[in-house]
């Protein structure tokens, strides 16, 4: 294909986005003449750059839908909506040529003649009486079932071959207010400022629309530059390569004094390079929220719901790899919240609401994460229907079901073939729906929580990571070899020191087990794993890790020979043979340049045999799961000398078990000493006293962080990680402070910052390898 | 003679001088055609990978991405070499992939005229992986195509 034809792709694609958004818009404002002048650009740029091309099925196409736009323009036919409807099969129609030729080089000979005579049809209307477009209307109606399937074809297949992706510099917001650009000066009030940043705006020359004359585009045209994805992809690569080569020469001029400062700059340059090369990649979420009004659109016709659909948040960025990601699931969620959500108009004038439905998109960005709601103002989810139809399905048992909470049963809906609809649509309803949205999500690393009243609407949240070509990793090693593990299946690391290395796992038969908590944890041993015929024991002579992880479900721990520091690893692709083992889902080069495979931890569980976890325990996940999305906080419960206490999980750094020896005394406050950095011991119990005569001992002392510094706290054992409920103070129904219900008993949360601080800043300036001393002297 | 043959034999009529790097695997003396080279790169130690394809010689960092690389030993039945060695960074339709050899050699300007094909006497495996040989005067010069050589055509030989 040469660059010509390339180049009239990239703009027509373009041309027809916008005049989607322009065609939805123009329902509700079907007198803007602004709207049908882009629309009218849009159609005439094709057919007159298809003209030289030699596309000529195109051009036909086009041109009956020029005719029909003209009339549209000069006001001699209103855009009703058997209008609008006719000129979305004609933008389907375009789509689909421009999607052979860019496929096979020709426009295909499949011929439009049905909508071109529609087109033609619609144009002769203007000049008859009006009393014929009345079942005219009706017709077009029953044809939009199958429009509504052949664009979400269309679509998909829009976005993937969209092999561009367009760069725009911020600055391209600054001349919005200008009348610069054809694409800023069209009234589309909450997208306006995005498609700017979005898209480079390109003026059709378009010299024969004299009704509006043309306007130089040269704000934006100058401050955005269109670059290929692939070019982007290895700028990402070479300044990945950068990093290491940085952290290379960091090391070896370490030593050198002359160095520092040069080094220093090169590190600094570095890091803004990689942080701009990222934002490169960075498309607004309006990409995939522009689609949304066709989507709901059709479906609103096809469904004979009423709705209006709201925006918010369009400008937020996400990595573009992650916004194709998402695109289904939004679509998806979209549709459950028309077809399952909102209900029909009278049905809600009864229920005394507005007969139209209001669903909402909303983007926002949370940290390091994106966070995308849909919610819509519909019934809501019927938990009672949730509950009989789980049970119905064999997903739950009744006595089980009968103790969940309403928050719980919400989450059913997420276990695969769970499907509420009364009888199956085109739209929603086949029982593969929320497991869908859920495992496409979480195959990024997001997450989706649901939340809904009956009666008020139901709320579908996607929380996203910013971006996937970086993700953070824990480094394992196994038959002397690095692998990455990715954090977001990591649920949680248990240590097995060499004294316990012979008892601790169980066999049933050749099956590994350990339990953990009181519950069996099928293991796999990444070397057996990997070299088959090895014969997998722990080893006695060493400590061993199990990396308990949960992918999609399947819970299983992952026995390694030892643990490196956690990373933020640069994914690499592998090639097709190596992909094609199945275990592997990249590879990525270490700080110390050394190569390491990312583990793919749903495939190993899959060739390890490892299956869904039993519905019940999958169950009580998702439980812990709805209790911490429900922004309860965590706690790590632990028991102190009998009592049961509470220490907030994300203040846990780590949990170390350690002969009681080892705590040593400052006057009468306990430290530990760890190489030279001293932690502060509370020791509520008064535990270490009560064993202060059997030295060897092992005391647990849970690692916190408390603001900057780090206090310890001993405990007599770990007990589980669990969320907190409230709890208020009867008669005012204050909440309270410092205790929390955890597992149905009233807890008190430990006082972090009640840990007294370490006496600080001595006279001559002793050291803390001097405190040592004095520790020691002291005790 | 199979298509290949002639397809040699048609090469050897239209190009009469060509520019090979010489490899060496053992005690044999292979050559690679220059126009196929990205890039050589020395004394490599690739991180092997659990699991692959015996052919598979691991990974190597190359230019910010991770490149396959292809054991020339394992592909003739020799025994690995130990330590360090070479890598072809080579270009095939598939995509780029290393070839590990013992060393690097330099580069021979061949002529067409010494251009014999493979013998009929070499093995079927074999066969599909060498592509006829020059003559020079020290000895025989064996051209490795590596269009052959890319994994994903290696692993549908293997599996076949």
């Amino acid at each position: 294909m040469d660059d010509l034809t390339r180049d009239f792709l990239i703009e027509s694609q373009e041309g027809l986005d916008r005049m989607e958004r322009c065609l939805t818009e123009l329902e509700e404002r079907p007198h803007d003449t602004e709207l049908l002048a882009e629309i009218f650009r849009a159609v005439h740029t094709i057919k007159g750059t298809t003209g030289f091309l030699g596309f000529k099925r195109l051009e036909k196409l086009a041109h009956a839908g020029e005719n029909l736009l003209g009339l549209l323009r000069d006001g001699t036919l209103s855009a009703d909506s058997a209008v609008i409807t006719a000129l979305l099969q004609l933008l389907d129609g375009l789509r689909a040529i421009l999607k052979t030729i860019e496929g096979s080089g020709n426009e295909g000979d499949s011929d439009n003649e049905s909508l071109i005579a529609r087109l033609e049809e619609l144009r002769a209307s203007a000049v008859t009486p009006p009393n014929v477009s009345q079942p005219r209307a009706t017709r077009s109606r029953s044809a939009t079932p199958k429009t509504t399937a052949r664009s979400s074809r269309t679509k998909c297949e829009s976005a993937s071959e969209s092999a561009t992706a367009t760069v725009a510099a911020t600055a391209s917001v600054a001349p919005l207010s200008a009348p610069a650009t054809a694409v800023a000066s069209v009234a589309l009030a909450p997208t306006a400022s995005a498609v700017a940043t979005q898209r480079v705006a390109v003026t059709s020359p378009d010299a024969a629309d004299a009704s509006k004359p043309r306007l130089p585009a040269v704000g934006a045209a100058e401050s955005t530059l269109r670059v290929d994805v692939a070019l982007l992809n290895r700028m990402m690569n070479l300044v990945g390569e950068l990093v290491l080569t940085r952290n290379q020469v960091l090391q070896a001029t370490a030593a050198d004094p002359n160095m520092t400062m040069l080094s220093r700059r090169l590190d600094m340059v570095t890091a803004d390079l990689r942080e701009s090369v990222m934002k490169a990649r960075m498309q607004p979420v309006s990409n995939i929220f522009s689609k949304m009004p066709r989507i709901v659109r059709d479906l609103s016709q096809s469904l004979s719901r009423r709705v209006s659909l709201h925006m918010e948040g369009q400008e937020t960025e996400l990595d573009k790899s992650l916004l194709e990601a998402i695109k289904d699931p939004l679509t998806h969620a979209v549709r459950n919240a028309l077809d399952h959500g909102i209900e029909p108009p009278a049905v809600r004038q009864t229920a005394g609401k507005d007969p139209e439905g209001r669903l909402a998109l909303r983007a926002v960005q949370e940290g390091s994460h994106v966070v995308i709601e849909v919610s819509d103002d519909g019934a809501g989810i019927d938990v009672d229907r949730v509950r009989n139809k789980a049970i119905e399905r064999g997903l739950i048992t009744a006595e089980r079901a009968a103790q969940l909470a309403e928050r719980e049963l919400l989450q059913l809906i997420f276990l695969p073939g769970f499907s509420t609809a009364e009888r199956i649509t085109n739209v929603s309803g086949r029982g593969v729906g929320m497991d869908v949205v859920r495992t496409n999500v979480e195959k990024i690393g997001g997450k989706v929580e649901i939340d809904s009243r009956a009666g008020k609407g139901t709320t579908l949240r996607l929380r996203i990571p910013l971006t996937l070509a970086i993700i953070p990793a824990l480094i394992v090693r196994s038959l002397d070899q690095s692998f990455a593990l990715p954090q977001a299946a990591l649920s949680e690391l248990v240590h097995i020191p060499p004294e316990q290395a012979a008892q601790a796992i169980e066999w049933i038969e050749n099956a590994p087990l350990y339990r953990l908590r009181g519950r069996l944890l099928p293991l796999v041993f990444l070397d057996g794993l990997l070299t088959p015929g090895r014969n997998c024991r722990l080893s006695a002579g060493r400590d061993n890790f199990i990396a308990v992880l949960d992918a999609d479900g399947r819970r299983f721990g992952l026995v390694v020979d030892s643990l490196a520091d956690p990373e933020e690893i640069v994914v690499k692709p592998l090639s097709a043979v190596l992909k094609d083992i199945g275990l592997y889902s990249g590879a990525t080069v270490l700080g110390n340049a050394d190569l390491a495979l990312i583990l793919d931890p749903g495939s190993i569980a899959l060739k390890a045999g490892v299956t869904m976890t039993n519905k019940e325990e999958l169950l009580s996940e998702i439980t812990e799961e709805s209790a911490a999305s429900a922004s309860r906080l965590e706690y790590l419960v632990v028991a102190v000398s009998g009592r049961q206490a509470a220490v907030p999980l994300a203040d846990v750094l780590r949990i170390e078990q350690l002969p009681i020896a080892r705590i040593e005394y400052i006057g009468y406050r306990p430290v530990l000493n760890f190489d030279g950095q001293l932690l502060p011991i509370e020791d509520t119990g008064g535990m270490l006293a009560a064993s202060a005569e059997q030295p060897d001992a092992p005391i647990i002392i849970v690692v916190c962080r408390d603001g900057n510094r780090h206090v310890g706290i001993a405990v007599s054992e770990v007990l589980d990680v669990a969320a907190g409920g409230d709890l208020f103070e009867c008669g005012s129904g204050q909440p309270t402070d410092g205790v929390t219900l955890l597992k149905n008993r009233v807890t008190g949360i430990v006082n972090l910052g009640g840990v007294q601080p370490l006496p600080a800043q001595v006279p001559n300036d002793v050291g803390t390898e001097d405190w040592k001393e004095v520790a020691e002297a002291m005790a | 003679m199979n298509a290949q043959e002639t397809e040699s034999k048609r090469r050897q009529k239209t190009e009469s001088l060509a520019e090979v790097c010489s490899v060496r695997i053992d005690k044999t003396l292979f050559g690679v055609p220059i126009s196929h080279i990205l890039e050589i790169v020395g004394a490599a130690r690739p991180q092997p990978v659990p699991l692959a394809p015996a052919y598979v010689g691991g990974l190597v960092h190359y230019r910010g991405d991770v490149l396959t690389t292809v054991s020339m030993r394992q592909l003739l039945g020799l025994p690995p070499k130990d330590g360090k060695q070479d890598i072809l960074v080579l270009e095939s339709a598939g995509g780029c992939f290393g070839l590990l050899v013992d060393s690097v050699g330099e580069v021979i300007t061949v002529s067409g005229t010494d251009y014999e094909p493979n013998p009929s006497i070499l093995d079927e495996r074999r066969r599909a992986l060498l592509a006829g040989a020059y003559k020079l005067k020290s000895g025989l010069l064996v051209m490795l195509d590596p269009d052959r050589l890319d994994p994903m055509r290696l692993g549908s030989i293997q599996a076949a």
